[in-house]
């Protein structure tokens, strides 16, 4: 268990340092994201008074958190892909390393290096925003940002939504030899859900078939609802403790299932 | 003494998906092979030679009849490190260094401390890459990373190693530095499996061969090819050519 424990971290780590230090396109994406990041400030532009910083800090966190997802999405899918073609990852099986070690130091580690960058990301954004709200005093800090505890809900929150989202790029890389396919997929299981989620309401009035086939969907897909970050943020607080635990739950649940299929699709599958 | 490679009955049908079945990679094969024996596995494309290397390195999960390395199944094997596999085309990781790539490929294996710097020196040493090695793996010449194929399949100190074409491509100084290489693998008591499509120097180069033709043995024993043998197997070579 130990050793197991030793070759997921060694593997993610390396991914890690991979991803950050040496990988071009994950540069880009990082530049990409910074103009988008000052983008946003433009923002500061409206007449919106005293509501023009909250109003950027949420169009920011939106940006940041939808493009790392799409990161996400591309970084495992295109990991997964490159060390099956390069023959690293037969090279390493046959020295003892499991499959279900190395698509979990995979996961973890392409997990680590959008959460390294969303941090960053963050830290920038808060930066430039709390200057907006009238420079990094104390009090244009606090009209900003709340607790910490809230805070830690909401970061707890988007790590588990991560972690699922890779879960389901595994499973769908694993499952398919055209990493095209799973990027694509992914996406639509990740803009499916986060539709579903958002409109849970509707779906609840909906009739027919409509009905149906949203109820379904409501069931079998994870729960990416990115609209109650910013609702824990500002608007409606944090979740009770219930709730919360509850929905992280759920969350590691989903997680702990995709992952457990991808290790039996991955077991078998030919290399 | 006990044969270190054991294959009784080997067959394997690729499934084309959906449960139908496809092509017979692989037709009742079987083949022993003793410890401290080079063997080369020889045929054209298709001719199952991949497929054979592959299931010994538990990377074709599923298969019919039995196989046994060391007197074990070689999941087994594998987890206990036992044996190391040289794919066709192996290119690494661009970040890593000669040095940084196989002090990696220790650490899974389960090496440490000192123990791990002396493999990695000492299998630096062995494939020449002693003076290269914190230059990146990209800056290396063909033969440089052939030769870092090689020893990254020997840092955990395997009994079985299996290389597919490891001197596919190479320029004849370095295919005959890897040659040299691969016979010191064999005098220190490893047993060593090299699937070519080649058959010139065959015979001053393995201790013993098999020939593969459409996933069925043509040909097992000391490699010395009669005539007729030969000419058959450039006859194969050069239909499948005109084929493809």
């Amino acid at each position: 268990m130990l050793d197991s424990l030793k070759r997921i971290r060694l593997l993610a780590t390396d991914i890690l340092a991979e991803v950050v230090l040496h990988n071009r396109w994950y540069q880009v994406c990082l530049l990409g994201l910074v103009f988008l990041i000052l983008g946003v400030q433009s923002l500061a532009q409206l007449p919106l008074g005293a509501s023009s910083p909250k109003l950027i800090y949420d169009f920011g966190l939106g940006t940041i958190l939808m493009s790392l997802g799409v990161v996400l999405v591309i970084l495992i899918a295109l990991q997964l892909y490159a060390d099956l073609e390069s023959g690293v990852l037969c090279t390493h099986l046959v020295r003892g390393l499991h499959r279900s070690e190395y698509l979990a130091g995979k996961l973890i580690g392409s997990w680590l290096a959008v959460a390294f960058v969303g941090c960053m990301a963050t830290f920038v954004l808060s930066l430039l925003v709390g200057e907006n709200a009238g420079g990094l005093t104390a009090e244009g800090i606090e009209t900003l940002t709340p607790t910490m505890g809230v805070w830690i809900q909401s970061c707890l929150y988007l790590c588990f939504q991560w972690l699922v989202l890779g879960a389901v790029v595994v499973l769908l890389s694993v499952l398919s030899r055209s990493f095209l396919f799973a990027i694509v997929l992914s996406l639509l299981v990740w803009c499916v859900s986060m539709f579903v989620s958002a409109a849970e309401g509707m779906s609840e009035s909906a009739k027919g078939i409509s009905a149906i086939v949203s109820q379904i969907l409501h069931y079998l897909l994870p729960r990416f609802d990115l609209s109650i970050f910013p609702g824990i943020l500002w608007y409606d607080g944090p979740m009770v403790a219930g709730k919360f635990i509850n929905f992280i739950g759920v969350e590691m649940l989903y997680a702990i299932l995709l992952i457990v299929a991808s290790i039996l699709v991955f077991r078998r599958r030919e290399l | 003494m006990d044969p270190v490679i054991s294959i009784d009955g080997l067959s394997k049908q690729y499934s084309e998906g959906w449960g139908r079945k496809g092509r017979l990679a692989l037709n009742h094969l079987s083949l022993e092979v003793k410890s401290g024996t080079l063997l080369g596995v020889i045929g054209g494309n298709g001719s199952g030679k991949t497929t054979l290397l592959k299931i010994l390195c538990v990377l074709l999960p599923e298969y019919d009849g039995g196989v046994e390395l060391l007197g074990k199944s070689p999941r087994e094997v594998a987890q206990q490190n036992q044996v190391a596999y040289i794919p066709e085309r192996l290119r690494f990781p661009a970040h890593h260094t000669p040095q940084s790539f196989l002090n990696f490929c220790g650490r899974l294996s389960g090496l440490s401390g000192e123990h791990l710097d002396d493999r990695v020196e000492d299998c630096l040493a062995l494939s020449s890459l002693t003076g290269q090695a914190t230059r990146r793996i990209g800056q290396l010449s063909k033969g440089g990373v052939q030769r870092l194929a090689v020893s990254q399949a020997l840092i955990h100190e395997p009994q079985v190693i299996v290389a597919d074409e490891p001197m596919d491509g190479l320029d004849p100084l370095a295919r005959q530095k890897t040659e040299q290489l691969l016979r010191e693998l064999v005098e220190a008591g490893k047993t060593v499996l090299l699937a070519t499509h080649l058959l010139e120097g065959a015979d001053s180069l393995f201790d013993q061969i098999l020939v593969l033709h459409r996933g069925q043995s043509i040909f097992e024993g000391p490699p010395k090819f009669d005539s007729s043998l030969k000419q058959w197997f450039l006859e194969t070579l050069r239909k499948e050519q005109e084929d493809a």
